[in-house]
């Protein structure tokens, strides 16, 4: 039976609890207990701010405590949770103003959570969103509380660039309590199996995957912040060699990252044979990166199955799909340069981690497993029909985990709700049941596991080149190994064009080719409403029916005047 | 330590992490010149906090957008300055 996300609250575990490493080598451990105290004390500081049931609460908290007890808190009363980012570092407080309060106009919260050391921020960010009065500053209470039924919609979840149109996806209870069970049915989680984690407890992975999935089952888990993890990655790994952690989820780079940075001396005396499942997923998936941390442990009773490569996005709620356990991860080596959206995909090679062949040298594409029952996958080409095995083409998920939609309707999304499937914006194939992720069609693309967002590198170069935003546009171009990015003008001069590449190439660095076409009025495809389609120009693109003149081109490095 | 001590440790700190090996200026840009991402930048606190046996929090860095920032900041901390 699927378990509730609040089932546990009244007769939380006496036990087990969430540790959260201190600034030393330490941790403070808070039982579930505390935590269903202090969720009530949130509760009636919601209630006296007048909050109703439905209403939305947005957090900004740091990964702590007060984070954890605002999402229970929020749910006692019926309210839906909106966890957003606080500030980074070496972020300007006025862009991050401005990043907020873009949230908050989308959100529309009736109350804005926050504590002492964000409070003005978030203050600023209220009154230029127009909802002055509405932030409530976490303190004790203990006035009178009535616990409401749970909220239809749970979570309201925002993604979005710096810059760009920030998306709030709607994800409902029932989402979340299938896709938590979901986790735990597909890694044989049991009662007692902990989790660590040091990912940021904003977003879907870390929220969801180790944050509620461990609150939902009552298991211990234990937290360190992103930095005390790029401080000392060893605090992570000796969770599960000398604790008893057997759970945990990154993306690609931190499995890098701590591989680069823990020596194996460090490791005597550990012992990793008790691990269930170190989940990768969230970006493009680097065998070789993977297999540098399985070697890395290997001499302590780890094994390359217990890496599982798994696939989804926050518009299906977390996981979609993913490696069976006991399985080692397999990798197809693909042509690329014969890759074409819509056609078969030539396989080369398909082997486990491991291989001596998967290296460096590029081109090896890591299965993301098969779907989650009762899910199901399927891949279609341009019109929506559906593609045969091995034929690169558009991902579509279905699900009792394909949230409820956005909270406003943009018609140029990449990924898009139609009839009750999620056509995701993820390039990708089938084959045998496996799926293959390929990248974002046309509106992102991960660089060194940052997410780039055209739309913030569209305002960079109109910023540095002076073009109106009106006459240009920026796509990403899916290609595994061989993604690009395609910025179209539609000017006949050329001044601009030694700026724009400096930009690009600042911004993608060397590793993502990019190329620009100028063209005449017409060249960019928009909507009624004058937004670019992205998407229809990357088919167009692909097909070769662009009518216009490359400027620039990184892979050839020169101009072509 | 002298301010020039400091010029030649937060250069070679960053070089590192932006794997930069053509220079870089005072006026580089931390983010869009040099391409730090989110974990280069917390690795960059780390290794000035290391090196330079300061405390660096995320309130000081809200101002620091380039290389000349960055050694200014120090340079505060080491005296006691902020």
């Amino acid at each position: 039976m699927t378990r509730g996300l609040l089932s546990w609250w009244e007769d939380p575990s006496t036990t087990t609890g969430i540790r959260f490493a201190d600034d030393a080598s330490g941790w403070e451990h808070l039982p579930y207990t505390d935590i269903s105290t202090h969720a009530r004390s949130v509760a009636c500081l919601l209630l006296d701010a007048g909050l109703s049931p439905s209403d939305v609460v947005c957090t900004i908290l740091p990964s702590a405590p007060s984070f954890v007890e605002s999402i229970i808190g929020t749910w006692l009363v019926g309210a839906t949770i909106c966890p957003i980012v606080p500030p980074k570092l070496f972020e300007e407080e006025d862009e991050y103003v401005g990043h907020l309060s873009r949230i908050l106009v989308k959100a529309q919260p009736a109350a804005v959570v926050t504590e002492g050391q964000f409070s003005q921020v978030v203050k600023r960010a209220c009154a230029m969103a127009e909802i002055d009065g509405k932030v409530v500053e976490i303190v004790e209470c203990d006035g009178n509380f009535e616990r409401s039924p749970l909220p239809e919609i749970a979570l309201l979840q925002f993604t979005s660039g710096s810059t760009g149109n920030p998306r709030g996806v709607r994800v409902t209870t029932e989402n979340l309590e299938r896709n938590i069970d979901t986790i735990i049915r597909w890694l044989h989680l049991g009662p007692g199996d902990e989790v660590a984690t040091w990912l940021p407890m904003h977003h879907d992975m870390g929220l969801i995957g180790t944050l509620l999935m461990p609150i939902v089952s009552q298991s211990g888990v234990s937290i360190l912040r992103p930095d005390q993890f790029v401080r000392n990655p060893g605090r992570w790994i000796d969770c599960f060699g000398r604790s008893q952690a057997v759970f945990t989820a990154s993306p690609n780079f931190g499995y890098g990252y701590a591989a680069s940075k823990v020596s194996r001396e460090s490791l005597e005396g550990s012992d990793f044979s008790n691990v269930k499942a170190m989940v990768v997923g969230a970006e493009a998936i680097n065998p070789v990166v993977l297999d540098s941390f399985a070697l890395l442990l290997s001499d302590f009773g780890f094994k390359r199955s217990m890496i599982m490569p798994s696939y989804g996005l926050a518009e299906a709620t977390l996981t979609v799909a993913g490696a069976r356990i006991d399985e080692i991860p397999r990798a197809a080596k693909l042509n690329w340069s014969e890759a074409r959206f819509g056609q078969a995909v030539e396989i080369v090679r398909f082997e486990s981690l491991g291989h001596r062949d998967i290296d460096e040298t590029g081109g090896w594409l890591t299965s993301s497993g098969r779907v989650h029952e009762p899910g199901s996958i399927r891949v279609v080409d341009a019109d929506g029909n559906d593609l045969p095995d091995e034929y690169l083409g558009e991902i579509v998920v279905s699900g009792p985990w394909v949230a409820d939609g956005y909270c406003e309707v943009d018609p140029v999304a990449s990924t898009r709700f139609l009839h009750g499937e999620l056509f995701t914006g993820d390039a990708g194939f089938l084959r045998q049941g496996e799926v293959f992720v390929v990248g974002r069609i046309a509106d992102s693309l991960k660089v060194r596991g940052r997410s780039i967002y055209v739309e913030d590198l569209e305002a960079k170069i109109t910023g540095a080149t002076g073009i109106r935003s009106g006459r240009c546009t920026v796509i990403s171009c899916p290609g595994g190994d061989a993604s690009s990015v395609a910025f179209l003008v539609e000017l006949d001069s050329r001044d601009w064009v030694d700026t724009a590449a400096a930009v690009l190439r600042s911004e993608l660095g060397q590793h993502v080719a990019f190329f620009i076409l100028a063209g005449p009025p017409g060249l960019i495809m928009r909507t009624s409403s004058g937004k670019p389609r992205r998407r229809d120009m990357w088919l167009a693109i692909q097909k070769g029916s662009v009518a216009a003149e490359v400027m620039f081109d990184s892979r050839q490095d020169s101009l072509r005047s | 330590m002298t301010d020039e001590d400091i010029e030649t440790s937060v250069k070679a700190l960053l070089s590192d992490l932006s794997e930069n090996e053509t220079g870089m200026n005072a006026t580089d840009r931390l983010k869009d010149d040099l391409r730090l991402n989110s974990v280069d930048l917390m690795e960059l606190v780390v290794a000035l906090e290391e090196e330079f046996s300061i405390e660096i929090s995320r309130d000081q860095t809200g101002s620091v957008v380039t290389v000349a920032d960055v050694q200014g900041l120090v340079e505060r901390l080491v005296r006691g300055d902020s």
